[in-house]
């Protein structure tokens, strides 16, 4: 895993809980990296999940709501980073539709080693999108919190439902349906 | 500051250092990586480059080595020329350089491929090819096939057009010359084919006489009866001196343009005073020559036939006590008109047509074989010449023919 989603995850605890509950994961975690982190760099991704279960055991908050939490820190991070990228895009479905095909695309030519899910469109009309998400580091939520700010960066909204196709979170279907106003 | 405060700052604080140090040393690697790869860019580049001029100087040796001409023109003008293009032409590089398609093309050519090359500039079309003819230095002129396409840049903007340049002046000649001697052939063919059909059927009527008299003879013999013998002997030695001078002339018309050409200079005074003297001219006929004939080219034997024919066709034409016969000619600009004129009895419209076929005589005089006429348009047509004639039925004939200077 790149080393930018563990250098903005710790920036993000430090922000909301403060530098000791980052030094207390850091310590329990036992981390083969000691949680020296560069963004430039590429880290194994069970460090994230002791970072995340310590975390979650820290502050009673489910894993799944800071990923969540996380994602919507982490499309800020995107925005600044490779806005260009973005402005692409003119419509949160389209945007949201090609990622497979355009944008991790992009994202893996500048780094061979990112570790990037699949997303397969299933339906796709001008206000529904039914994506099939796979990973077999089961991120379904941090997906979900970048696709309500995909939808904020275009002043919209969206319901956005949920549905594991397998109960560990590797396989998940997201509904995503515009809310016209 | 608590104890644990300050652990926590410090093992921060470690934690960016180290983490400072790890990320100089990523960079550093990246920095190495870019430089190796920028290096291997550079070895690439120079290896391509080298390709290039290989390339380069391989399209330049079949520029140089071509036996095609090539012309490389831009709107008209000569940007480029190969050695063989030079040497097709007469003129230096140098030489080409300062000029324009439209200076080497003739003028009648020229507006066809200029619309051409306006296709090709518009890009109505990507090449074209004409037979078109190119002005030499030395003002002859020569054609060639001629190969056009045009060279653009990647915006589709004529750089410029490659002409490919074949000389096609000697396959043309072949050409021609092929044609001619087909030409050629299908005539002496259809000259055969006539000639076989009159000889046999000509040829008969002499043998059916004949055939009476020998009949005759024999009749008369088995019943003893010898008056008019000599008579009847008489007539069939006739008929078979006439056969004989028949296939006599058979053989002189079948050979005209059998033998060899031969070019030579023939005085036609000489010629004449030759054949007048040949000829047996009875006392009561006046020959007429006029004073000064020229001197022309020709094989002197079938211009003597020619003249030894119509001669004798004038002489046996006349019927009355005091006959005249005069041959004059005029000189035209390309070609000698001669007259052969004589006060005889003229030929009648009905023969007007037939008169120079074979066998035609217009009478069934001994010594007249039908031959004689035939071989002067024979001899004529060899020449390229023109013969016909003007009559009136009791007055007399005048043959002309033109031979070409
Ligand atoms: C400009 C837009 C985006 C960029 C540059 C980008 C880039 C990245 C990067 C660098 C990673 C981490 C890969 C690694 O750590 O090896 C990642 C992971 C991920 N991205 Fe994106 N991303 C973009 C948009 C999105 C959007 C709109 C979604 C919406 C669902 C999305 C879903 C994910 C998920 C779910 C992961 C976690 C990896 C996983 O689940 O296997 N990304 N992306």
């Amino acid at each position: 895993m790149k080393g930018i989603v563990f250098t903005e995850f710790l920036s993000l605890v430090e922000d909301k809980f403060g530098l000791e509950t980052v030094d207390e994961i850091i310590q329990k975690s036992e981390l083969p990296s000691k949680g020296i982190y560069t963004s430039i760099g590429t880290y194994d991704f069970s460090e994230m999940l002791s970072l995340l279960v310590h975390l979650s055991e820290k502050t009673s908050l489910s894993i799944d709501d800071l990923l969540y939490t996380y994602a919507e820190h982490f499309f800020g991070v995107l925005v600044n980073t490779y806005g260009e990228l973005l402005s692409r895009y003119k419509d949160p479905i389209e945007m949201l539709a090609s990622i497979e095909n355009h944008i991790h695309v992009e994202v893996r030519k500048i780094y061979p080693d990112a570790e990037l899910p699949t997303f397969t469109v299933l339906e796709k009309t001008t206000d529904k999108l039914v994506l099939e998400y796979m990973s077999s580091r089961a991120m379904y939520s941090f997906g979900l919190g970048l696709m309500h700010k995909t939808f904020e960066h275009f002043n919209q909204k969206a319901e956005i439902t949920l549905d594991k196709i397998k109960s560990d979170g590797s396989k998940v279907n997201y509904t995503i349906v515009k809310i016209s106003e | 500051m608590s104890n644990t405060k300050i652990d926590i700052l410090q093992r921060a604080l470690e934690r960016e250092r180290i983490a400072r140090k790890e990320a100089e040393r990523i960079l550093e690697d990246k920095s190495r990586q870019l430089y190796e790869l920028s290096e291997e860019l550079k070895k690439t580049n120079k290896a391509l480059q080298g390709n290039l001029s290989e390339k380069t100087l391989e399209l330049q040796a079949i520029f140089d080595n071509s036996s095609l001409g090539i012309v490389l023109t831009k709107y008209g003008k000569i940007i480029e020329t190969n050695k063989a293009f030079e040497e097709l032409l007469g003129f230096t590089s140098e030489e080409l350089k300062q000029m324009d398609v439209k200076s080497i093309s003739v003028s009648n050519d020229y507006p066809n491929s200029r619309d051409l090359m306006e296709k090709l500039n518009n890009g109505i079309i990507d090449k074209f090819s004409v037979n078109k003819r190119y002005v030499k230095k030395d003002s002859t002129v020569i054609w060639a096939k001629t190969n056009v396409a045009a060279i653009r840049d990647k915006s589709g903007q004529i750089i410029y057009q490659v002409a490919l340049v074949e000389d096609i002046t000697e396959d043309l000649k072949l050409q021609e010359e092929r044609k001619e001697l087909i030409g050629d052939l299908k005539k002496k063919n259809k000259d055969l084919r006539d000639f076989a059909h009159i000889v046999s059927h000509d040829l008969k009527s002499p043998l059916r006489s004949m055939d009476t008299l020998i009949n005759w003879l024999k009749e008369h013999c088995e019943s003893g009866d010898t008056d008019n013998f000599n008579n009847a002997y008489e007539m069939l030695i006739d008929k078979l001196t006439k056969m004989d001078s028949l296939i006599d002339g058979v053989l002189r018309y079948s050979s005209i343009d059998s033998v060899e050409q031969i070019n030579e200079e023939v005085d036609l005074k000489m010629l004449l005073e030759d054949t007048v003297n040949m000829i047996h001219i009875p006392d009561h006929i006046e020959m007429q020559l006029s004073n000064d004939f020229p001197v022309i080219n020709g094989d002197f034997f079938r211009i003597q036939q020619l003249f030894q024919n119509l001669i004798s066709n004038a002489i046996k034409s006349i019927d009355k006590p005091q006959g005249k016969v005069s041959v004059q000619y005029q000189s035209h600009d390309h070609f000698w008109e001669f007259s052969v004129s004589d006060n005889g009895k003229g030929i009648p419209e009905a023969y007007k047509e037939k008169i120079f076929e074979m066998f035609q005589s217009l009478d069934d005089q001994e010594d007249s074989t039908g031959v004689g006429l035939s071989i002067v348009k024979k001899i004529i047509e060899y020449y390229n010449g023109d013969v016909w004639f003007e009559s009136e039925v009791g007055k007399g004939t005048t043959f002309y023919f033109t031979l070409k200077k």
